[in-house]
């Protein structure tokens, strides 16, 4: 097995909220102890609901924010310890797609300079050669040339979002991040954004990084899976036996959670998951414990926190209970 | 039974400086007492400015043809004016929208909004209608109402708004609820949530509701009609367990086919190629003929009527015409 391309190791991010002259801050640990490799050619996808520190995860992967404690390593090289100019050029190697196209794209730059930016930031090509690249790009994302003057709003949710990655792929990065790149878009869209991001990781040999929060999306693009929770590993699997068989009662919850587009199943699957990620009152024990319907549940999950173990077959998972034969 | 809102013909178009678009065109349908009936399409086929021409909501620009009637208990909407359009709004035909955070204000605590709305439609003292709202928070499965009573919308998360948001739309008893996207922009699992919320509901006050969604699997589970639209048009409505088991129209089927599934791994998804075109310029003949893979050849020219396609259901394309029928 080759060295991974990206390697997090015990990262840890405290956020300080609230807090004033009189009272206290309170210190949310969005991140906590995680450990994270992506293999070259691999697609890692980062799973969990909204405050789940995936984002956070995602950013701190890219050096776009720094980490409490802990730190990354690229391709070998530790990324917390590299000055300014160094930096700017393993920066051209990692890139990200956000969620939020309009908000991620100046309205006042027409798309094509919005993808032809990138690589006059980094010297890579100018005047002819840059034209002709980003005319390349448009094509290869599935934009109509045509557009290359267009502004932002000018576009449908599932054109920006082509732009928000052809800006990506613009510099030829080897490690994209692509936090929820589909979400905000329509089913129908979806669907041709998944196979584009497909098809580019073939042709262009890319290590992605997926960041969502629906399992069923993920499905089809990734080749592991990481579930995350208050900012703990869950659960790891690769991506087949991860849906057949879920370890951690927290990723059952996120598969039972998805609409069933069949009429005569559906209404049963509604009820479960309840409660929300900002449940506390779980010192010390399994931070899921309080919206577990794990059977065997019990006071241990209260008191002790459960720590992440090898299932076998690349399997890892955090829960006193976990068992890769539970779903039948 | 009689029909609770009842819409025949509508039809909504606004001059734009890129020509006439026609928004909404010619559409018909009914909701009976206690009904879900999903409204299913992507962006820009009209399912919003649908639902906004019933409450009267749309802004100046819109034009609503003379022929349009929207019948609610006998009564056509669209000759009410002041204080007896204001007696339906809120009361009797209630509205939830996809941004709960941009559809409460954020400057009020969640109590006074939903107290707002009982002292405009009801003859209620200050202690009653507060009352009434810890009442209603604790009914949509708001934790310690009484505490939430007094917090501001920031201080709840986006599920947590979504249930403020459907209290204040509940608290006058309507017996239609409009629910546009109210889960599109949350979480998986707590979209579940909000969905089962609706059902218990619905059920328990004996509510009507219309359901606007992109996602076919939201309705699968909800609905008990289902009414597809594209280009303006409803194109095939059916009973829902039989639009699940025998779509009709290729539109239908597309979107079906496009939902991610956990229960069938494909290398590609089936997405639906191309874009929903601007409402000014609908194309020609069917309008869905440009994206669709069954057309023949008059679908460019001809538009399909809305055929017959058994008991309750019909569609909008060449393919349930009669004459088709022996056709292979």
């Amino acid at each position: 097995m080759s060295d991974p391309l990206v390697r997090a190791a015990g990262i840890n991010k405290d956020f300080r909220t609230g807090g004033d002259m009189f009272r206290r801050a309170r210190i949310v640990n969005a991140l906590c102890g995680v450990d994270l490799n992506i293999r070259r050619g691999e697609t890692v996808a980062l799973v969990g609901e909204s405050g789940s520190g995936k984002s956070t995860l995602g950013r701190i992967l890219l050096r776009l924010i720094d980490p409490s404690s802990g730190t990354v390593y690229f391709d070998g090289i530790d990324v917390f310890s590299l000055k300014r100019e160094p930096l700017r050029r393993l920066r051209r190697r990692m890139q990200i797609v956000f969620q939020d196209s309009y908000g991620s794209l100046n309205p006042r730059m027409r798309i094509g300079n919005a993808v032809g930016e990138p690589m006059e930031i980094h010297r890579m090509a100018s005047g002819d050669a840059l034209r002709k690249r980003v005319g390349q790009l448009f094509e290869e994302v599935g934009l109509d040339p045509s557009y290359l003057n267009r502004y932002p709003h000018e576009l449908s949710g599932g054109q920006r979002q082509r732009v928000g990655i052809a800006r990506a792929l613009a510099v030829s990065p080897d490690f994209v991040v692509l936090d929820e790149p589909v979400s905000a878009l329509d089913v129908s869209v979806q669907a041709q954004v998944l196979n584009l991001l497909a098809e580019l990781r073939d042709q262009r040999a890319l290590t992605y990084l997926f960041i969502a929060h629906d399992l069923a999306v993920v499905r089809h693009l990734a080749t592991r899976v990481v579930v995350l929770y208050r900012g703990r590993v869950m659960e790891t699997a690769p991506v087949a036996p991860l849906y057949e068989s879920p370890a951690h009662p927290y990723t059952t919850a996120l598969l039972d959670a998805i609409p069933v587009p069949d009429p005569t199943v559906a209404r049963e699957r509604l009820a479960l998951t309840e409660g929300t990620i900002d449940d506390y009152g779980t010192a010390g024990g399994c931070v899921f414990a309080s919206r577990c319907r794990h059977p065997s549940k019990d006071d241990r999950c209260r008191i002790e926190q459960p720590t992440l173990v090898e299932l076998g077959e690349e399997r890892t998972a955090a829960c006193h209970y976990a068992d890769v034969s539970t779903k039948e | 039974m009689t029909t609770l809102l009842d819409v025949r013909d509508l039809t909504v178009h606004f001059d734009t400086a890129g020509g006439r678009a026609l928004a909404v065109d010619g559409v018909s349908f009914r909701i009976d007492p206690g009904e879900t009936v999903g409204l299913v399409g992507e962006s820009g086929c009209g399912k919003t400015v649908t639902a906004l021409s019933i409450l009267r909501l749309l802004d100046g620009e819109a034009v609503t043809s003379g022929a349009s009637v929207i019948e609610f208990e006998g009564i056509n909407l669209r000759n009410l004016e002041g204080e007896d359009l204001r007696a339906v709004r809120g009361a009797k035909i209630a509205m939830i929208f996809q941004e709960p955070s941009a559809s409460l204000n954020p400057v009020l605590t969640v109590g006074l909004q939903i107290t707002e709305t009982l002292h405009a439609h009801r003859d209620i003292d200050r202690h009653a209608a507060r009352t009434r709202a810890i009442d209603l928070l604790d009914l949509v499965g708001i934790p310690e109402p009484d505490e939430r009573f007094r917090a501001y919308p920031h201080q709840l998360s986006g599920g947590m708004q979504q249930r403020v948001m459907i209290a204040i739309a509940l608290s006058c008893e309507p017996k239609l609820l409009i629910a546009d996207e109210p889960t599109t922009a949350l979480d998986v699992t707590i979209q579940a949530q909000i969905l089962s919320l609706l059902h218990d509901l619905k059920t328990e006050l004996g509510m009507a509701m219309m359901l606007i969604t992109h996602d076919l699997g939201v309705v699968a589970g909800m609905a008990d009609r289902v009414a597809v639209m594209y280009g303006g048009q409803i194109v095939e409505e059916a009973p829902t367990r039989q639009l699940f088991a025998s779509p009709q129209h290729p539109y239908t089927r597309a979107l079906l086919d496009a939902i991610p599934r956990l229960d069938r791994v494909t290398d590609r998804l089936p997405a639906i190629p191309g874009s929903v075109p601007p409402a000014t310029a609908w194309p020609s003949g069917c309008r869905f003929h440009p994206r669709c893979s069954k057309r023949l050849e008059r679908c460019a020219t001809d538009a399909p009527d809305a055929f017959t396609a058994g008991p309750d259901r019909y569609a909008r394309c060449w393919l349930a015409a009669p004459d088709q029928a022996a056709a292979p």
